[in-house]
């Protein structure tokens, strides 16, 4: 579909998100060049402007999931036209139910068992014309033309459409009607399409024994069109067996003489239809329709086809910022009108997250968690190290590496682990008893609680800054807190301690406030956001303490004697 | 997957639990059964009906239901279906009743609903008073308005939602036994049901409840089943005739029709050896083990002549080049016989890596010194087919 999309010369592909999946993105291939196509878990992940913005579907998943998928499609598209089902193995009952829902809403399903359906130049749903681009180009459905292609085969509507191609008809539309009992979308309504469609000047049909699709079509043809209509029926061969055996598709049998290939050859026949004795004569009557403009833009196909032989993939995706031929653009709009009425810790955020937040909440809690993490004292381990390699005569740089090498699990980084761990105890609803004593029967320190100076009786004032604006009463900081009562029951310096409020106070935020799901919880931790609200508020201490100290410029600093311990 | 026809066993008990009571029949494995076990079931003061059970058409005809017997008539009977060839067998306990009670019933899914069939001239003979059939059309969801008394109609709305729920296609009952108004007996029953919904009747019946009319399949039947069973693709076969000289190994399954078709045309349906397809992009390994049979029925074949026709469309998705890999690598395991027996290879087939695929099929085929014709789509489906055909009448 994408090679279509690109062919046709179209500047995004068709395709805008793929629902079902666990994969947040997908780095496709447009062209040369590659593209990201955005991954949901489900329709409720996706954002309605998305879903708005979408007019077909195609649904791709295993037989039994596609009653359900589609009735979600249906009901959750709110513009959508129609679809197709590409699975086989869909119950009979299950298609039947899709055609009603279908019909209910006026809209139209191809399938199930279909390779799909296109319109000349125009789109391309499923794998009917091929998936690689040279075999795109030789059917021929680049091109608009006056040929509507329907056939109850996959496999035989490609050999159709380059039959109708090579001899240089084009198609205006082609559909697989699917090789199943009850298709949602039948032969015959497919033959009205073609008879009302204006574009259309002549059909070519293919069916099969089985079924009864063929009296419905022929009272069509019966009822006046002067559109040629020329069908293949297979399965004459099943006549020649005492007891055939199935060929071809599930509706492949004929349950009595009426479904026969040579009775539905007959009544087609009798209602004007050129029906051909073997495919060699499908061949001559397909030879015979008049011949669509030859594709007047042959060589703009050619380069397009050329440079999707030209694939190699990009090194990076990038969607923070973008700079191209001097606009620069952050999240996708222009810097300018991006900075104006932002503060730095807001746009910082949006950076952050990789879009912008939804709630002012979430900016002002950002805000505060940046302005209380700033510092902490020169005693504090990073701040210690900058001091010391600035005293070395080293540059800003240096020891602001210096400083910022130093956080790790013991200094700042118990922020990430301990919204880590918060998220995962609520999720699986553990008690704050057992997850004391998991980490305690393992001589382990709990994230996000316990601090060197700080007690019961003397709690950490920026904790408290915390829960005084943002404790709602949430679940991971109920957790926190509860945890915390359980472990200065034990000692009085295991106190919630900063890392572990902002941690668990964001989760809450993200899920009350961003509407985060699971997935996306864990995929930003993985993306250790909490660590970088540390190191980017931190880096302005670090900064700080280096510029005093090349303001003061004591010399280099070697410890005291007295300070080692034999 | 196509509708499937399950055991006469499994639809009597579905049909019995449906109506409130319990099915009492006894299924038996003619391949391997306990005689002793079996007799220990029966009583001496009861009569019996022995029938096969794998959906054989006009058992009656066939001389395949067998009534009132004595249990050890019963066991004899067993022996002669089992030395008949048939693997399933059904004992019952008779039912004396008179003809006037058998009635006829039959559902079969539609588009839009179910159609129901009625007939107050139920038993053997239905056929010929299919005047008397009342036909009626429920509507998806609705209950059957038909006019009969009180019990049947209830049994049939009880039998309508089983038929629905448990996703069958087609039902018959033929007779059931309606005595003094009430419903007595369903003495013989036919179910159908849509294979694909397996999953969803929440082991209602399954796949070992299927039954096939056919004796024994042939072995490489039997192996390519296997195989598709485990297969997301589709992999079928079907021997036609194991001395045929013509050997098809076909994808798609319009264009296997097709091709079947077009040597129909030529009148050389005998000659067809087997019919059968691979598509939905199967991978090498099922390609090389689906090949290997069909090679397997062309050396097994006492014709002198015989052609192997790799045919198909234009794929839309089915890989040509991989799919070849594996027909290339089942053809190299027996290409000394194939040369010995002077096999020739025709090829057709086009989509995606088609022009790897192809060179790749010419090249192998030169390099064992098997006489050959290598074509893509420029070569229409009519052509190889004349062409191989010719080859096995020249």
């Amino acid at each position: 579909m994408r090679a279509f999309d690109y062919l046709a010369g179209k500047e995004r592909p068709s395709i805008v998100a793929i629902i079902g999946v666990q994969v947040r993105s997908f780095r496709y291939f447009f062209g040369s060049k590659q593209v990201i196509i955005r991954g949901y878990v489900s329709f409720a992940d996706a954002d309605q402007q998305l879903l708005e913005s979408v007019d077909l579907f195609a649904i791709a998943q295993s037989g039994r999931r596609v009653l359900a998928m589609g009735e979600q499609a249906l009901q959750e598209l709110p513009n959508i036209q129609g679809g197709m089902v590409f699975a086989e193995s869909v119950p009979e009952q299950h298609a039947l139910r899709l055609r009603v829902l279908a019909n209910e809403v006026g809209k139209f399903i191809v399938g199930p068992a279909s390779v799909g359906m296109a319109v000349g130049g125009a789109f391309k749903l499923g794998a009917i014309g091929g998936t690689l681009p040279d075999q795109i180009v030789d059917s021929g459905i680049l091109q608009e033309g006056s040929v509507a292609v329907i056939s109850t085969s996959g496999g035989m509507i490609n050999e159709l459409l380059s039959l109708v191609a090579r001899r240089g008809a084009a198609i205006s539309f082609a559909t697989a009607v699917g090789g199943e009992r009850f298709p949602t979308t039948t032969p015959a309504e497919l033959v009205r399409e073609a008879i009302n469609d204006p574009a259309t000047t002549s059909m070519v049909f293919f069916g099969e024994l089985g079924g009864t699709d063929e009296y419905d079509i022929a009272q069509l043809k019966d009822s006046g069109t002067n559109k040629p209509f020329i069908a293949y029926i297979a399965g004459v061969v099943a006549e020649k067996f005492e007891s055939a055996p199935q060929f071809g598709h599930a509706k492949a049998l004929a349950q009595n003489i009426s479904e026969t290939a040579s009775a539905k050859k007959r009544i087609l026949k009798e209602s004007g239809a050129l029906v051909a004795d073997s495919f060699a004569d499908l061949e001559r009557l397909i030879d015979q329709l008049p011949k669509d403009n030859e594709i007047s833009d042959t060589q703009t196909i050619r380069s397009r086809l050329e440079s999707m032989n030209n694939r190699s993939d990009t090194l990076f995706h990038n969607g923070i910022s973008s700079d191209k031929g001097g606009e620069v653009r952050i999240l996708n709009q222009p810097l300018l009108a991006y900075v104006e009425n932002r503060s730095l810790s807001e746009i910082a955020l949006g950076m952050f997250l990789g879009h912008e937040p939804k709630s002012r909440k979430t900016v002002a809690f950002f805000d505060l968690c940046l302005r209380l993490l700033v510092d902490h004292g020169p005693q504090v381990s990073g701040a210690v190290n900058t001091m010391i390699t600035a005293r070395a005569g080293r540059d800003l740089s240096a020891a602001l590496a210096t400083g910022i090498l130093t956080v790790g699990p013991r200094f700042g980084g118990a922020l990430n682990q301990a919204a880590e761990n918060w998220f995962e105890a609520v999720l699986s609803d553990e008690d704050p008893d057992l997850y004391v004593e998991r980490f305690s029967s393992n001589k382990q320190y709990i994230p996000g609680i316990g601090h060197k100076k700080y007690r019961l009786d003397n709690p950490d004032p920026r904790v408290s800054a915390l829960l005084k604006e943002f404790d709602t009463g949430g679940a991971h900081i109920t957790f926190a807190k509860n945890v915390a009562t359980i472990t200065t029951g034990k000692k009085a310096q295991l106190i919630l301690n900063v890392d572990g409020a902002i941690a668990a106070l964001l989760l809450d935020i993200l899920i009350e406030e961003e509407g985060y799901d699971i997935e996306e919880i864990r995929s930003l931790i993985k993306t250790e956001f909490c660590n970088a609200i540390f190191i980017f508020a931190r880096s302005v201490g670090f900064i700080a303490h280096f510029m005093e100290q090349k303001r003061l410029d004591e010399g280099l600093f070697r410890l005291p004697d007295d300070q080692i311990a034999a | 997957m196509p509708r499937k026809k399950i055991s006469e066993y499994r639809a009597k008990i579905l049909i019995y639990e449906a109506l409130g009571r319990t099915y009492e029949g006894l299924s038996v494995d003619l391949s391997s059964y306990d005689e002793s076990a079996i007799r220990d079931l029966l009583s001496e003061a009861k009569k019996y009906v022995v029938k096969v059970d794998q959906a054989v058409k006009k058992r009656n005809q066939l001389n395949l239901v067998s009534l009132n017997l004595t249990p050890d008539a019963v066991t004899q009977e067993l022996v002669r279906l089992a030395d008949a060839g048939y693997q399933w067998g059904l004992i019952e306990t008779f039912y004396p009743h008179e003809q006037s009670s058998e009635r006829f019933v039959a559902l079969e899914r539609v588009a839009d609903g179910i159609n129901l069939n009625y007939s107050l001239k139920g038993g053997v003979e239905v056929e010929n008073y299919s005047d008397q059939i009342q036909k009626h059309h429920i509507d998806t969801g609705k209950n059957s308005e038909l006019d009969v008394e009180e019990d049947l109609r209830r049994a049939l709305t009880t039998v309508t939602k089983l038929f629905d729920a448990t996703y069958m296609t087609y039902l018959e009952i033929n007779p059931l036994i309606v005595e003094g108004g009430v419903v007595v007996e369903v003495l013989d029953a036919a179910v159908e049901v849509d294979a694909s919904a397996e999953f969803f009747v929440h082991d209602a019946w399954s796949s070992n409840d299927f039954r096939d009319p056919k004796r024994v399949l042939h072995e490489s039947e039997k192996a390519v089943d296997e195989l598709a069973a485990s297969s997301p693709s589709s992999l079928s076969l079907k021997v036609l005739n194991q001395n045929g000289s013509l050997f098809l190994l076909l994808s798609g399954g319009g264009a296997s029709v097709v091709i079947a078709d077009e040597i129909a045309n030529l009148g050389h349906h005998d000659d067809i050896a087997n019919y059968g397809e691979y598509s939905g992009n199967p991978t090498e390994e099922e390609t090389y083990l689906y090949t290997k049979q069909v090679v397997k029925l062309l050396l097994d074949s006492s014709s002198n002549k015989k052609i192997l026709l790799i045919a198909g469309g234009v794929a839309n998705f089915t890989d040509v080049a991989k799919t070849f890999k594996g027909i290339m690598r089942a053809i190299d395991d027996e290409k000394q016989e194939l040369a010995t027996q002077q096999v020739e290879v025709f090829v057709r087939r086009g989509g995606p890596n088609q022009k790897a695929g192809l060179l790749e099929m010419k090249d192998f085929l030169d390099r064992i010194g098997i006489k050959n014709s290598v074509n893509g789509p420029e070569m229409s489906l009519s052509d190889v087919v004349q062409r191989a055909v010719e080859r096995i009448t020249a």
